[in-house]
């Protein structure tokens, strides 16, 4: 399938959180991410990076303006096809994994495409060459919980990119790693970003966002896209 | 163009998945399972234990009395039943009667019994010990027949149906009876006088399951009653039937005692006590299911709470199933299974438990164990259903929650 550029499209996109006192966490956000481009989203913590975040993979409503992935106008759109977006244009990388215990990290893989339909056998099989593609193809059958701190992020993005999204998105991938493992996890998305992948970095490091193609703070819900 | 989203954008979860997902999920923590549907089990157990009782105990019970019970009918003379003036109607019945009513289908021997008004003078060896008083007993005339129709446990020759037609003097009596008489050790072939007459002891008689009064007194032939002064109201004639032939046969053996006048005779059916056992059947069984549900609402409640719980430590994981592609429809489907495979894990113990206790009972007791593999198969499922209506609240609450504040909150 054809993936339609740009990407991502946020038009005047907000969000508003209600409460005794509403909080601005996004405000008239503009944003437009082509295909192929590797965005680091960076602010201090509280600024409203994860709101955008959310809002770009589908867990959250804008409570103003539009947003389209895809070409597709999400603003309005029901839960089956949002879920549907989620299944198979979203891949999502978490800074504490969000991996399941118990289960192997082929397992933990292929529930990566566990809501797309597709049959066990081809998740499976996908997921070990996922694993090959990420390094740790001789940790397949481990349980995650015995796998360390770097390795379980391996397995989270061998997770997120197993249905081969459009759109990565990673929230301080490197924010439970020691600085060297994190190092390798961000040479592992600048491999993945070399392959194709549209990638968002949520990052409050620097370093992180030295080295993506694109840089976008956000200060106090307001988008300050630094370009290139 | 929303529509067209609507069809290319859509999250699917396979059946097969849903029941892998759930089976990783509950043989994670096996313990926790057990422990989880413990309360289920216990209900399922009562369930089963207490209908397989039932029916164990019913069968016993069936095997034991049915024989009897079903098998005999008992006729009397309209006049022995009301004391109103009637026409004699031929009892004794004649050899030629008695044949005709054994060769109805059905009957397999025809009892007859007559017993004498007063309690008589009876004694032993009297002319031996002239000073011994003689004690009062009843006497009862009884045909050859009689003697097997009736299984009398019998220590002794008794009599033949010739000794019946030619009033011969011998008599069959108990040692209760003997003892009554000072006698506890008589023997066969032993003295009693009866009213002066004397009799040969013809057999010594253990028991009388048809007709328990027969052992608290003396037994003669039906030919040599008559020299007593006999109790005509007592007159009966006992029909033993087929199994299950009693009821039936009853409405017939008047006239067939007496087609000119059938009814000189009452005949008295054993009540067909097998609708009322079936209702205290019902009401034992309903007792079971009452209880058995009790129990078993109380599991759904610890599934229940189990279940919530699970899913409040599973926060992050509903989320990350959301961010996955999950519908909110998923997530209940994952927990609804969830708690149903654990419910469907206490059926399963529960039934085996069941089954172990009722067998355990039978093994004590020496009985045949009944069981019936359905209500095995409701034990089971009932526990799947169970834990299903305890999945219920929770999957509600884990399918409420939003992504973001899953993801959060971990």
């Amino acid at each position: 399938m054809s993936i339609p550029d740009p990407i991502v499209s946020c038009v005047e996109m907000s969000r508003t959180y209600c409460g005794s006192v509403p909080v601005k966490a996004l405000r008239a956000a503009n944003l437009t991410i082509h295909r192929g481009e590797q965005v680091a989203v960076c602010g201090p913590s509280g600024s409203g990076k994860s709101t955008l975040l959310n809002l770009l993979g589908l867990l959250d409503r804008p409570s103003a303006g539009s947003y389209r992935l895809l070409g597709v106008d999400t603003t309005d759109l029901g839960e089956r096809p949002r879920a549907g977006l989620r299944a198979e244009a979203i891949g999502f990388v978490f800074q504490s994994f969000h991996l399941l215990p118990g289960r192997s990290a082929a397992e933990n893989v292929a529930m990566g495409m566990l809501y797309t339909g597709a049959a066990r056998i081809e998740r499976t099989n996908r997921a070990r060459h996922v694993l090959e593609r990420v390094g740790l193809a001789d940790r397949a059958d481990t349980d995650v919980t015995r796998l360390s701190g770097g390795e379980r992020q391996r397995v989270a993005i061998a997770r997120a990119i197993l249905h081969e999204p459009a759109l990565l998105l990673a929230d301080e991938p490197t924010g439970n790693l020691d600085t060297g493992i994190g190092s390798s996890i961000l040479d592992l998305l600048g491999e993945l970003h070399a392959d194709g992948y549209t990638q968002i970095i949520v990052t409050h490091n620097d370093a992180v966002a030295q080295r993506a193609t694109r840089r976008i703070d956000v200060v106090d819900g307001r988008l300050i896209d630094s370009g290139t | 163009m929303k529509e067209e989203a609507q069809a290319r954008w859509n999250s699917r979860l396979r059946l097969s998945d849903v029941v892998s997902e759930s089976l990783l999920e509950v043989s994670r923590r096996p313990a926790r399972t057990v422990m989880t549907g413990l309360g289920v089990a216990l209900g399922a157990a009562a369930v089963v234990a207490t209908v397989t009782l039932v029916s164990t105990i019913r069968f016993q019970v069936s095997d034991q009395f049915d024989a009897r019970r079903a098998t005999q009918i008992e006729l009397r003379t309209r006049s022995g039943d009301t004391g109103a003036a009637w026409m004699p109607t031929g009892f004794p019945p004649d050899s030629t009667t008695v044949e005709r009513v054994k060769g109805l289908s059905g009957v397999e021997g025809v009892a007859v019994v007559r017993e004498t008004r007063e309690q008589l003078s009876a004694a032993i060896n009297q002319v031996l010990d002239p000073t011994m008083t003689p004690a009062q007993t009843k006497i009862y005339g009884l045909n050859a027949d009689a003697l097997d129709l009736l299984e009398l446990d019998l220590f002794g020759p008794g009599w033949t149906e010739w000794h019946d037609r030619t009033g011969q003097r011998v008599a069959v009596l108990s040692s209760a009876t003997a003892s009554q008489l000072g006698a506890p050790d008589i023997q066969v072939g032993d003295r009693i006088h009866l009213e002066g007459e004397t009799f040969t002891v013809a057999g010594l008689l253990n028991g009388s399951p048809r007709l328990p009064g027969l052992a608290g007194g003396i037994l003669i032939p039906l030919g040599s009653v008559d020299r007593f002064e006999l109790d005509t109201d007592r007159d009966r004639v006992i029909v033993v039937t087929a199994a299950g032939a009693a009821q039936q046969l009853a409405t017939v053996l008047p006239i067939a005692f007496s087609p000119n006048m059938p009814d000189g005779w009452i005949a008295y059916a054993p009540q067909d006590d097998a609708t009322l056992r079936l209702a205290v059947d019902d009401h034992l069984q309903t007792f079971a299911l009452a209880l058995g549900g009790i129990v078993i609402a109380l599991g759904v409640v610890t599934i229940g709470n189990a279940t919530l719980t699970s899913v409040m430590a599973r926060i992050h994981e509903i989320g990350l199933r959301r961010a996955l592609g999950a519908r909110p429809s998923h997530i209940v489907t994952h927990i609804v299974v969830d708690a149903a495979l654990i419910g469907l894990v206490g059926g399963v113990i529960g039934a085996a438990l069941g089954l172990l206790a009722t067998l355990s009972v039978a093994a004590v007791q020496g009985w045949v164990p009944v069981i019936e593999p359905r209500i095995l198969a409701i034990a089971v499922v009932g526990g799947f259903l169970a834990g299903a209506v305890a999945g219920v609240y929770p999957s509600r609450v884990g399918s409420r929650l939003e992504p973001t504040e899953a993801l959060r909150r971990e």
